[in-house]
């Protein structure tokens, strides 16, 4: 599916998203998510935040057009058309890396344009400039089996971005990693949509990893998902890890544990028979 | 270059362990030629098969009929496993047959197979085919449903089409299980051309072991058929594994 | 793998086999034939016969309904074999007795098999050329450019088709063969597919009659002669006990005996064996009829006599063809004595 919108306008820096009473229901009768309202701005950083089966991952793949919506309505950009999935406008990372085992890490970072049959030379060109900007370059012929966790994790990252999507959909794509090499990887995700600028929705776990990267914290209620609370990051950038313990940092990641504390106790108390 | 060379020690060193446990059945057993010839016998036997020309002129046809049989068959077994293995109605609607149809024993069915196909080279390849397609067909469709569902969504997310979902997704994931099933397949194409050859042929390996048994009552000359076959089917076997290790590099 | 290893598994392997071929019971593996030597108890013995129970084989039936093989000492248990492994099974002593055709007999003495034909059941040579009333040429020399269905390039039928053809000048190029290995020959001549088929004389005629279609025969035994089936059996067991064998086939010469004066008698004694008897008694009984005038020769069937001028002339037959390369003398196949003498009472 070519890309429908014109990227070499800046007055475009993202898409903006707005989600109106999304619910979604799947067959068998759960229900993921109920009543979710949200506006995204063009070119903002949004970081999702809620308790496990809070419906977090279901919203991105409606986002993506993967999933229709049950009720409601998704509408992304200025001329608000429903998501259609691989039309170019959203690139998506998961938490696996989701690598095509038998093709090489450059022939993995360019699928999306060979499946578009993009000409092999304009592959190779834009493939290699994609693993350059995540620091691969010296991979491209290697498999995946041949890479670490997180240099696996950086190609799907590469590859989410190939086709310059305007909105970028990440799902907990750092949660497999440990610790440290997380920090880092915050620290370059930052680097990357600094440089281009996008709309960013990252769903995470971590609230050190949502406060240095997003403008604002949205947290979800348990299932059935709904918006719970807004919290507003407003910190300067570029950021730096340090700031969480800075008065301004924790104040934010105190409030931010407050607005999870409200949806899903259950999880800060110690285990209980449930 | 070293792994080569005691991988060929190796057969070598098997074959002549077998050679020598079949003298020792003969020997011990006291089996007289006709019953159960000692290796030696078999080879001078075969060694004058090659030398007079008949071992290759009926080899040469059952080499064809594998070829094709296995060709035709396998192509066949691969789409049907592919179309079994998305659809499940598909599953529901063919299974039945083919598994009655495997169920069935073709040495019945293949005299009938040879008078409704003219009882000429198509019939004897069609009968091979039949023999060849239910483990390479099962295979596949096995091979298909246990493709990575998380790999297949991430594919449609960057709105991989059905087909480019079959052929970049499934049919390379399911590789690895597809020929598991052709390294079966194609040692059944041996025996597939022998049963077709038995209902009704007039030359090839399977047409030899009755002339060699009933006819001439050479019993080494059967065993010489015999042990070509199996040399062929090893051959055969060797070839997918080579293939085998070319696609499949993951 | 070091070579120590290699070696002990070599060992093992052997030791394994070795153990494997002495453990195997005892019918497995070649001994010298031992006949019990029956004072009031009867010798038990072992007849193969080929492909099915049929109602040709009415005779050892009878025989054993009617105690004929008792009266001459002997328990008769018939089984059933694929063709080509009778012969080897009586040669192996495996089983006492079998019936084979003569030149199978020949054909597997040259090729070292151990088997004597002892006695002839079928002065008739049974195979024929059969082909629709009138179609069927009356010299061999008419086959030429016909189309000719067979079981297969082997057996009696093969031999007999390439004798007939040597006589009227012709090789097998000069007609097209076309092979039913299912031995369904006779519907290739109902449906046209051939001109003519190579059959047995007891059989394909009434079976095409039955659908409706008169047919024409060319037999061999005046033009070109050859031996018909007969009982064999393997020389330790001929060398172990003659009188045995005699016995036998005296025995089995008077169940035949019986069975040409009465052919009814022949069929009730083959039904509880044979399936197709009790299906269709009135087929059984042509059949049996016209395989008892196969059994006769021009001068009665003779006790099972063997015809030393038909198997010397049919010998040298074989060895024109090319079926047998004559390095085994005709009377190393033969034991003429056994028939030869007077049938018992009965």
């Amino acid at each position: 599916m070519a890309t429908t919108f014109d990227r070499s306008d800046p007055a475009t820096p993202g898409l903006a998203v707005r989600i109106e009473g999304l619910g979604v229901t799947f067959p068998g009768g759960t229900q993921a998510i109920s009543d979710f309202t949200l506006g995204v701005e063009p070119g903002s950083f949004t970081a999702i935040i809620g308790p496990n089966g809070c419906g977090k991952s279901t919203l991105l793949r409606v986002l993506a057009g993967l999933l229709p919506p049950t009720k409601g309505r998704v509408r992304l950009g200025d001329a608000g058309m429903e998501p259609h999935a691989g039309d170019g406008r959203v690139g998506l990372a998961f938490q696996q890396p989701r690598l095509v085992p038998w093709l090489s890490t450059l022939d993995n970072v360019v699928l999306p344009l060979s499946l578009d049959r993009v000409a092999a030379a304009e592959r190779g060109a834009r493939g290699r400039e994609a693993l350059e900007r995540v620091g691969l370059s010296g991979s491209a012929e290697r498999r995946p089996r041949e890479l670490s966790g997180g240099m696996q994790q950086r190609a799907a990252l590469a590859r989410a971005l190939i086709s310059d999507p305007p909105l970028l959909l990440l799902d907990e794509p750092f949660s497999a990693l440990d610790a440290l090499t997380r920090e880092g990887f915050d620290l370059e995700l930052q680097r990357l949509w600094l440089d281009r600028p996008r709309t960013v929705i990252l769903v995470t776990h971590s609230v050190g990893e949502a406060i240095a990267l997003a403008d604002r914290i949205v947290t979800m209620t348990a299932r059935p998902g709904r918006v719970a609370r807004l919290v507003a990051v407003d910190l300067p950038r570029p950021r730096r890890i340090e700031l969480l313990g800075e008065r301004r940092g924790a104040e934010i990641e105190a409030e931010v544990r407050r607005a999870l504390a409200e949806v899903h106790p259950p999880e800060l108390s110690p285990w209980v028979a449930s | 270059m070293g792994g080569i060379v005691s991988r060929i020690g190796a057969a070598l060193l098997s074959f002549a362990v077998f050679g020598a446990f079949w003298k020792l059945v003969t020997v011990v057993g006291g089996y007289p030629d006709y019953i159960l010839p000692a290796p030696e016998v078999v080879a001078e036997r075969g060694l004058r098969a090659i030398v007079s020309g008949i071992l290759w002129q009926h080899t040469a046809v059952t080499l064809v009929e594998i070829v094709l049989g296995f060709a035709v068959g396998a192509v066949a077994a691969i789409a049907t496993g592919v179309a079994l293995g998305k659809s499940l109605l598909i599953e529901r609607v063919l299974s039945p047959y083919i598994v009655a149809a495997q169920a069935v024993p073709i040495l019945a069915l293949a005299p009938l197979l040879d008078i409704w196909f003219g009882g000429g080279l198509l019939a004897r390849v069609l009968i091979c085919a039949l023999i060849v397609f239910f483990p390479i067909a099962i295979a596949t469709m096995v091979g298909i449903r246990s493709t990575d569902p998380l790999l297949a969504e991430m594919l449609r997310s960057l709105g991989a089409t059905p087909r480019q979902l079959t052929t970049r997704l499934e049919i390379p994931s399911a590789l690895p299980v597809i020929f598991g099933g052709l390294r079966v397949g194609v040692t059944l194409a041996v025996i597939g051309a022998v049963v077709a050859e038995w209902a009704g042929a007039s030359s090839g390996l399977g047409v030899l072991i009755n002339i060699a048994n009933q006819g001439l009552f050479d019993t080494p000359l059967m065993f010489v058929a015999l042990t070509t076959l199996a040399v062929i089917g090893l051959a055969f076997y060797g070839l997918v594994v080579l293939v085998e290790r070319r696609l499949i590099t993951h | 793998m070091s070579a120590r290893r290699i070696i002990l598994a070599i060992i093992a392997v052997v030791v394994i086999a070795a153990l494997i071929v002495f453990l195997l019971p005892p019918p497995f593996r070649s001994r010298p034939v031992e006949l019990p030597s029956a004072s009031d108890r009867l010798t038990k013995v072992t007849l193969l016969l080929g492909f099915r129970p049929d109602v040709q084989f009415a005779p050892f039936y009878l025989a054993q309904q009617k105690g004929y093989y008792a009266d001459a000492g002997l328990d008769v248990s018939i089984e059933f074999k694929q063709s080509p492994d009778v012969i080897r099974l009586v040669a192996d002593g495996q089983a006492q007795f079998g019936v084979a055709d003569a030149t199978d007999v020949m054909i597997s003495r040259t090729s070292g098999i151990p088997v004597k034909y002892v006695s002839t059941l079928y002065q008739r040579f049974p195979v024929a050329i059969i082909g629709r009333a009138g179609a069927v040429p009356t010299d061999p020399a008419g086959l030429k450019g016909k189309k000719i269905g067979t079981p297969g390039k082997f057996g009696s039928s093969w031999a007999a088709l390439l004798a007939l053809l040597r006589v009227g000048g012709l090789t097998a190029d000069d007609v097209t063969i076309r092979e039913y290995p299912q031995f369904n020959q006779a519907d290739g001549l109902a449906n046209g597919d051939v001109d003519l088929i190579t059959g047995f004389r007891n059989n394909e005629p009434l079976r095409l009659k039955g659908r409706g279609i008169a047919v024409d025969q060319l037999t061999i035994d005046q033009i070109a002669p050859l031996p018909g089936p007969g009982i064999i059996t393997g020389d330790t067991t001929l060398s172990a006990d003659a009188g045995l064998v005699q016995r036998f086939v005296q025995a089995t010469a008077r169940a035949q005996a019986a069975v040409i004066a009465d052919p009814q008698a022949g069929v009730s004694a083959a039904e509880g064996s044979v399936p197709t008897v009790r299906e269709d008694p009135a087929t059984a009984l042509s059949v049996l009829r016209a395989t008892a005038e196969l059994w006769n020769g021009e001068s009665g069937f003779g006790n099972g006599r063997i015809d030393l001028d038909r198997w010397r002339s049919g010998y040298q037959t074989m060895r024109t063809l090319g079926f047998i390369d004559g390095s085994v003398p005709v009377e190393a196949m033969i034991a003429p004595d056994i028939a030869a003498a007077a049938p018992s009472d009965g």
